[in-house]
């Protein structure tokens, strides 16, 4: 006796994706792999959000002079090349990479927490990236005029401390996790862990020298501006080897979404790939910590926005998605914080949190786990 | 089939020419190792599993049927003896090797986030490739055929976060299944689920594995759910695994002993009578 005959019709069907799958026997998988209008849009909408990033400032360029300046070798005045190349490109790219960054280790984070709500500011994660950087900034407090114009060599320092930071954070919060089951308590102790290293912060920037603790502070509130081009350089290996990691993890990732048991029982190297995806997290948050500064929400909000959009939950879609909308969201607030016409700048993080946290908020309402 | 005995003694000469056998244990101890100090949950424990046979594996709760699961699945290290797996040995398996044999089915509640039934379904491919490659051609029929046969093809296209407790545990029959098991192990996989789930989960069990391609252990505090319709009983308690079938008198006094169950016949049905004087 088949039980589907039994079954009772439940709810909505799809119903013609049901009836293509019985009729034949290899359709299954391969329908949703590709939904090449949605990708189109996204490529789309990032594309038109550089030229409006470019074309925006305190001086407007045009959008026909901004693409004459970055297609044409000569293309263009010399004001608005300088302009372009060494202020608006490099501010550009550095939203792009850490919307990217940022947004993928808030998906792998909440893939590796199996937590919805799972993100690097939530799990104090930034802010172990932030103690890298007191630590290396702070701690070579005559070296540095103005944070964010690291020389060569201290960029090099202040990445790997900042990614350092991260990862040991990281790995305080997986341990804590392991021990208690309820997803709400491993977000609290993730805020209070955050709180104490926030506190350690606080009390190095109160023992260093008052241009050191100004340039500090004003790191910690987060910019994609003043960045220069030896910096975008190193933020692009690093969050370029993270995201390659990352994507390399997909089919793990996707293991790893069923739980502990199944992914061992699935033949999985369960510590190996958690220890990657920590070196893919930490290097994500810690590079563009490093560079920008902690920004909140992104990692909490876009991948639920890339799951509403490319209605897919399988790593290796999501991954790309997560990175392209978070680049584009990132952009976004970058332009929207400078408004048009108006030389005073907003911070980022007042945007990115009216953007995300609506986001946690309907996550939190729809999420029967997180409310019980 | 060769062998037409159900004794219990181990052979393992015998039993590595017998190709039915495919789960073999030879004096296992079982337990934790921690620091200095190991505890011993069950020792002396020994079973040959054949094709197409159902294990039940009851016993009162602490009486080490997890532990002795996850010590038969490769989770964690065997203290003392052998598993043979399909005539290798389960410790010298490597991990992938090890998951192309066997899979579970758990009492987790299995809803991973914008995942598809049939997408999960496919999850059990991964063990048969390397890192890289998710699946092919050949991987789409056999996940369509674990669909079909768990009963599930009207569920293909959701998600299964949505789906009720009694389907979502059908959608992990089908996931171990697509795993193309040898030996299927489900622990505890009914908890959640109402009497008529219950029911269900376990006439799938039983029809799929007497299809001859694998057996099946599981784990249930169900007695009257599963007893009656397995080829073997295993009763753990007083850290011994008792093995037989339920006309053993042996195991009939264990099980009385331990759990306090009696088998009642009538109507030319078994049931289990459940008694809570000690």
């Amino acid at each position: 006796m088949s039980s589907s005959a039994r079954v009772e019709a439940t709810g909505t069907r799809r119903a013609a994706e049901a009836v293509s799958a019985r009729g034949s026997s290899t359709v299954l998988i391969r329908q949703r792999s590709l939904v090449w209008w949605a990708w189109a849009a996204m490529a789309a909408v990032l594309a038109l959000l550089v030229v409006a990033s470019i074309a925006f400032g305190s001086v407007w360029i045009s959008p026909s002079r901004v693409l004459s300046v970055l297609f044409s070798s000569k293309g263009g005045d010399a004001t608005a090349r300088t302009i372009v190349w060494s202020v608006r490109l490099p501010r550009t790219a550095t939203a792009i990479l850490a919307g990217a960054a940022l947004s993928v280790s808030g998906l792998l984070l909440q893939t590796l927490f199996r937590n919805p709500l799972a993100d690097s500011s939530i799990l104090g994660v930034s802010a172990g990236a932030s103690l890298g950087v007191a630590f290396v900034v702070l701690g070579s407090s005559s070296s540095i005029a103005v944070i964010g114009r690291f020389s060569g060599a201290s960029a090099i320092h202040v990445t790997l401390a900042s990614a350092v930071g991260s990862s040991i954070v990281l790995l305080f919060v997986l341990a804590i996790a392991q021990r208690v089951e309820s997803p709400v308590t491993v977000l609290v102790a993730g805020l209070m862990v955050a709180t104490i290293v926030g506190a350690i912060v606080s009390v190095l920037v109160y023992f260093s020298s008052l241009d050191a603790a100004r340039s500090f502070v004003t790191w910690s509130l987060g910019s994609f501006r003043g960045t220069s081009w030896s910096e975008v350089t190193m933020l692009t290996i690093a969050t370029g080897i993270g995201l390659f990691v990352a994507l390399l993890l997909s089919k793990q990732l996707d293991g790893l979404l069923l739980g502990d048991r199944y992914a061992v029982s699935l033949g999985m190297n369960l510590k190996l790939v958690r220890a990657l995806v920590i070196v893919s997290a930490a290097l994500c948050t810690g590079a563009t910590t490093a560079f920008c500064g902690p920004i909140g929400f992104l990692g909490i909000a876009v991948p639920h926005l890339a799951r509403a959009v490319v209605r897919h939950g399988r790593h290796r879609v999501l991954i790309v998605a997560t990175a392209l909308l978070g680049a584009s969201l990132a952009l976004f607030c970058e332009i929207v914080a400078q408004w048009p016409g108006d030389d005073r700048v907003l911070p980022i993080n007042a945007i990115t949190a009216l953007l995300g946290a609506p986001v946690v908020l309907v996550v939190l309402l729809r999420n029967r786990r997180m409310s019980q | 089939m060769g062998v037409m005995s159900t004794t219990v003694s181990t052979r393992t000469n015998q039993a590595a020419i017998d190709s039915a056998v495919l789960l073999e244990a030879d004096d296992v101890s079982v337990g934790y190792r921690l620091r200095r100090t190991t505890t011993v949950a069950l020792s002396g424990v020994s079973f040959v599993l054949r094709r197409g046979e159902v294990a039940a594996l009851v016993g009162s709760n602490g009486a080490g049927k997890s532990t002795l699961l996850r010590s038969i699945t490769g989770m964690q290290p065997i203290l003392a003896g052998t598993v043979r797996i399909g005539g290798h040995l389960l410790d010298a398996m490597p991990r992938r090797d090890r998951a192309q044999r066997i899979a579970v089915v758990l009492s987790d509640r299995l809803e991973p986030p914008g995942l598809r039934v049939e997408e999960v379904v496919a999850l059990g491919r991964h063990p048969h490739h390397g890192w890289r490659i998710e699946h092919n051609e050949h991987d789409d029929e056999i996940i369509t055929t674990a669909i079909a046969s768990s009963g599930i093809d009207h569920l293909v296209g959701r998600r299964c976060a949505e789906l009720s407790d009694g389907e979502r545990q059908r959608v992990a029959i089908a996931r171990a299944l697509a795993q193309e098991p040898e030996v299927l192990v489900l622990d505890e996989p009914t908890a959640f689920l109402d009497p008529k789930g219950k029911a269900r989960m376990m006439s799938l069990v039983r029809r799929l594995t007497a299809g001859g391609t694998f057996a099946a252990i599981i784990a249930s505090h169900d007695l009257d759910l599963v007893l009656p319709h397995a080829n073997q009983v295993w009763v753990a308690g007083q850290h011994v695994l008792t093995v037989g079938s339920l006309e053993d008198a042996v195991v009939r006094r264990t099980l009385a002993g331990e759990m306090g169950a009696a088998v009642v016949e009538g109507n030319g049905e078994r049931h289990i009578a459940i008694s809570g004087d000690d």
